[in-house]
């Protein structure tokens, strides 16, 4: 209590300190009076009483001292003191605090901003109610991987007997994976417009604890089959095409020509596409009616919130057991089901995990150069500061009050820059967050929280006392008497600093190495991607989506919409050739069982991408004719044609030709090979082709629902898109043609996350690289001023501005070899680590391993020309003179 | 509580000093009434007879403290010769801290006094 007490008035007292000084002032200066005037009555003479009074009254300033340490707060006063004056200091050398600010600002909002990504992707739950809980339920059987999204979802029946026998789950539910199929037109008010919406079961957004913002979640009724029509709608839609109405919740819009009610409308943070599908923008979500797309084979994407308290590995063992009953219960799927359960925040980041873990090593790395050439620059500065310094040892100052004053100054540089870093990485996660069109996950939801705010403050600290530490310890150790010797004489400098200082240098070059070397990894990985042959020629390539499926019932009617549009395009001028698909590569896949008649397949048929096609799609495409011949106009309603790919023919016939063969798809037998065409990596640029096949378009059924226009133009595909529109107007005005994309647009976006991860990579190496060469600048510039005389007298001696400049050189590059060996070595030790991120590179690639350390020693003696171009051009005369 | 005798025995003399002037203070305050700083010192000379050759500034930081606790509090006041003078006075908290620390003081003194008095023999 009185403790407390005493602590509050300490603290009152730190505040009102200038008051209480006069008081103390006051109080001695009556005390003194009083006392003298004792002596004078005791016979002294005034000065011999004054004399007397101070002696008995003891050290009047050491006793001020010791009342002002008890007055207030010492400690917070002389660190208020000690920023003050490092501020002043600091001031007064604007241009040092200038670039130190700008070099720690780089390397922490360089932190900031990973961490902010981290912390969002990894460390951060999911955006949704007992995140922590919820589990991602893939389907799992033998090479499932090979059949794309059919691969990994699941039939509906399975899902109900999942749903009806486990004991594991509180909830199960589910989406409609294919949902790009889904794509509606919106009509009503203004342009028709392609819209994308998702079909979700109806608990799908309370399990995930997401409530619409105006209106309600779906019905039971409306998520029955021939129930009442309802679609949610995402907060941008409602912005866009809205205009923020709440009046708009309830309203009937026709969504592919069928009147849909908008029941609400999802909040501005949900975000389905930055979870589930990153990349794809989501408008709407419709009630998935389970009884509608029972029949269409694997198509859910299923999960499904655990029980408290229950590890994921018990449910996985439960579904494992449930394999057998509901086996019994379909025996035909046997084989072709399965689960395989994931936390849904791993399945969400997990396969950026590896990526992240690498940005943060070279952030990491990043700040720990800044930290090091901080050091070095607070060296070099403590040499100039060093009579300064032993002045203040000389009159008292102790030498851990002096580390505490540099400190303190480190401390206050580390935050002037983490203030202006902190802002470069709101800007740069803002940046981030609203990149569109890039495949990563929750990208939207990146930003500057409490912990990344937290993050920063614990780093900057870190640093600030990181880089703090080497000054004030050759500080703490110089000699007093050596200092100001040498500060006036201009010495060539101690041995041992300079050593200290290489050091920090050596170990500058060697980090940049190894980051270089990283993303010089990562360039050429990104290279040999985009180099890829993905089989078809994305270049003056587009294609625009349309769907007959909804206004023409009769699939002989909607092949006679698509055959009229393409007569159309045709017309249009700049187009060259003009064909249709109902599944563009790097969009949508899909995939049927196929199999050679005849054939047993114990481990069951290859599943295979299935495209329908019109006649001229692969010469649209630049899909180059193996064998065989493409499809003709007469290839229609029941034509037997089927075309493969060669990994297709390969597999069903290998070493024989497969034209004539006949194939069996579904388990149908009464497919004729007439053609082979090369491989497409349907998947993506780093996946291997699968097993593709092509089927006649022309012949009617499913691939007519919803095609693509594929036009090959030499002018700029953007150019075409308005003449398109006009010609295919007059057939149907209500048609969608709003989404006019470019085929090196989808390509684009395939390969997004690698060159997002490139793009930062090669930042952070690039800003490595500066730093190293400002490191050496300063240590060789440093150098050179110091040995200024000596060079002075051996010039004089008769060495040549050559012999000086070569001697500078030598040592620029001793410094820079010794860094990059190092640099070297460490680097082919992390890239191992690297393994999964790289494409078409070995880690410890060659070219890499020569280019990286080459690079930097010509960086280095780039950053030594200068000094060494001084020394050469040194005045013996006035370097001699210069004292 | 007697800090000044058993928790402080460990550190430097300043401390123990330091308790024992401020006692003396609260005991002089308890007495005279109001008193300002020379005032104080002077009385604490004269009753330890000249004996405790003080540094008399080394009061003010005892005074300090004991004003930061709440055991005095202080005003200013004219001196003898009409000056402006800061006297102290003890407070309510002062006067409880002075009785308990004068007990302890004695109870410490009586244990030291009968410890010094004790003969090898007796303790047989």
């Amino acid at each position: 209590m009185k403790a407390l007490r005493r602590m509050f008035m300490r603290v009152l007292g730190a505040l009102t300190a200038g008051r209480r000084e006069a008081r103390l002032r006051e109080e001695v200066e009556e005390h003194l009076a009083l006392l003298t005037e004792e002596k004078i009555r005791a016979g002294m003479t005034p000065e011999e009483a004054r004399r007397a009074a101070v002696l008995k009254f003891g050290p009047v300033e050491s006793i001020k001292e010791e009342y002002r340490e008890q007055r207030g707060l010492p400690w917070a006063e002389t660190l208020w003191q000690d920023v003050r004056y490092a501020a002043r200091t600091l001031r007064r050398d604007a241009g040092f605090t200038m670039v130190a600010v700008a070099i720690i600002a780089i390397g922490i909002g360089a932190n900031t901003a990973i961490f902010s990504v981290l912390n969002t992707l990894v460390l951060r739950p999911l955006p949704f109610f007992a995140a922590d809980r919820l589990v991602w339920i893939e389907n799992d059987f033998p090479n499932n991987r090979q059949h794309g999204l059919s691969g990994i979802t699941s039939r509906v029946d399975i899902y109900w007997e999942w749903q009806r026998l486990n004991q594991s789950f509180e909830q199960l539910e589910a989406y409609n994976a294919f949902f790009n199929r889904g794509s509606y037109s919106l009509a009503g008010d203004g342009e028709p417009e392609r819209v994308v919406g998702v079909e979700v079961s109806r608990n799908l957004f309370p399990m995930l604890g997401v409530v619409p913002r105006l209106g309600r979640q779906f019905s039971e009724e409306e998520s029955r089959l021939g129930g009442p029509r309802a679609a949610l709608i995402s907060h941008a839609l409602w912005e866009r095409r809205f205009s923020s109405d709440p009046a708009a919740v309830g309203r009937t819009v026709s969504l592919n020509d069928q009147a849909v009610t908008i029941v609400g409308v999802m909040p501005r943070e949900f975000d389905f596409g930055s979870v589930f599908s990153p990349g794809t923008r989501v408008d709407l979500f419709t009630p998935l009616l389970l009884d509608e797309v029972k029949n269409w084979g694997n198509t859910l994407a299923v999960l499904g919130r655990l029980k408290p308290g229950l590890r994921i590995e018990a449910a996985q063992s439960e579904f494992q057991a449930l394999h057998g009953p509901i086996a019994e219960k379909y025996p035909q799927m046997s084989k072709w089901f399965g689960a395989r359960l994931e936390p849904l925040h791993d399945s969400v980041s997990g396969r950026l995990q590896m990526a992240l873990m690498l940005l943060a090593g070279a952030v990491g790395a990043v700040l720990l150069i800044v930290c090091v050439n901080m050091g070095n620059l607070l060296l070099v500065r403590g040499e100039a500061r060093r009579k300064e310094i032993a002045v203040r040892t000389a009159i008292g100052a102790s030498r851990w009050r002096i580390a505490r004053q540099l400190m303190t100054e480190s401390l206050l540089l580390a935050a002037g820059g983490a203030i202006i870093g902190l802002m470069l990485a709101v800007a740069a996660t803002r940046g981030l967050a609203r990149l569109q069109g890039v495949n990563l996950p929750l990208l939207r939801e990146v930003g500057v929280d409490g912990a990344v705010l937290t993050f920063t403050v614990l780093v900057t600290i870190a640093s600030g006392l990181l880089f703090g530490l080497a000054p004030a310890l050759a500080v703490s150790q110089a000699d007093v008497h050596e200092s100001l010797k040498e500060a006036a004489r201009g010495m060539s400098e101690g041995l041992r600093r300079a050593r200290v200082r290489s050091v920090l240098v050596v170990s500058q070059v060697a980090l940049a190495c190894v980051l270089v070397a990283a993303a010089g990894l990562l360039i050429r990985s990104f290279m040999r991607v985009l180099d890829v042959d993905l089989g078809f020629r994305a270049e003056h390539l587009a294609a625009l989506r349309v769907d007959p499926s909804t206004r023409y019932e009769s699939s002989e009617k909607r092949v006679a919409l698509i055959e009229e549009l393409v007569r159309r395009v045709r017309t249009v001028p700049g187009i060259e050739t003009v064909s249709v698909t109902d599944a563009l590569p790097l969009d949508r896949n899909r995939s049927w069982t196929l199999g050679a008649k005849g054939q047993e397949y114990p481990n069951g048929r290859p599943g295979a991408f299935v495209r329908f096609v019109m006649p001229g799609y692969f010469q649209a495409m630049g899909i180059p004719l193996r064998a065989g011949r493409d499809f003709s106009e007469s290839d229609r309603k029941d034509s037997p044609a089927i075309i493969l790919n060669e990994t297709g023919a390969r597999t069903l016939w290998p070493g024989e030709s497969a034209i004539g063969r006949i194939a069996s798809i579904r388990g149908r037998d009464e497919f004729h090979v007439v053609g082979v065409v090369g491989d497409v990596r349907h998947s993506g640029p780093e996946e291997q082709a699968g097993v593709e096949m092509y089927l006649p378009l022309l012949a009617g059924g499913d691939g007519t629902q919803s095609v693509d226009l594929v036009m090959r133009t030499k002018l700029d595909p953007q150019a075409l898109a308005s003449s398109v529109r006009t010609v295919l107007r007059p057939v149907d005005a209500n048609l969608p043609v709003a989404e006019f994309k470019q085929l090196e647009s989808l390509v684009d976006r395939a390969v997004s996350p690698r060159r997002t991860i490139v793009w930062l990579l090669g930042a952070f190496a690039m800003i490595a690289l500066m730093l190293a060469c400002v490191g050496i600048y300063g240590v060789v510039s440093y150098t050179v001023s110091r040995r200024a005389q000596e060079f002075g007298i051996r010039m004089a001696l008769g060495a040549s501005g050559r012999d000086v400049r070569l001697d500078v050189f030598r040592r620029t590059l001793w410094l820079a070899v010794a860094g990059v060996a190092l640099g070297t070595a460490a680097g082919l030790l992390v890239t191992g680590f690297m393994g999964s991120l790289l494409y078409g590179v070995q880690a410890r690639d060659p070219l890499t391993f020569a280019a990286a350390p080459a690079v930097l020693v010509a960086v280095a003696l780039l950053a030594g020309y200068l000094p060494a171009r001084r020394a050469a051009r040194i005045d013996p005369i006035s370097a001699l003179r210069m004292e | 509580m007697a800090y000044f005798l058993w928790e402080t025995h460990m550190k430097d003399k300043k401390d123990v000093w330091q308790g024992t002037l401020a006692l003396m203070v609260l005991k002089t305050l308890d007495v005279m009434g109001p008193l300002h700083g020379y005032g104080i010192a002077r009385r604490i000379e004269q009753i330890s007879g000249d004996q405790l050759a003080v540094n008399q500034g080394t009061l003010y930081p005892v005074l300090l403290k004991l004003e930061q606790e709440g055991s005095i509090a202080s005003e200013w006041g004219a001196s003898e010769n009409n000056r402006r003078a800061r006297y102290y006075r003890l407070t309510r908290s002062g006067r409880k801290q002075l009785e308990a620390e004068a007990r302890s003081w004695l109870e410490t003194t009586a244990i030291i006094e009968r410890f010094f008095e004790a003969k090898a023999e007796n303790l047989r």
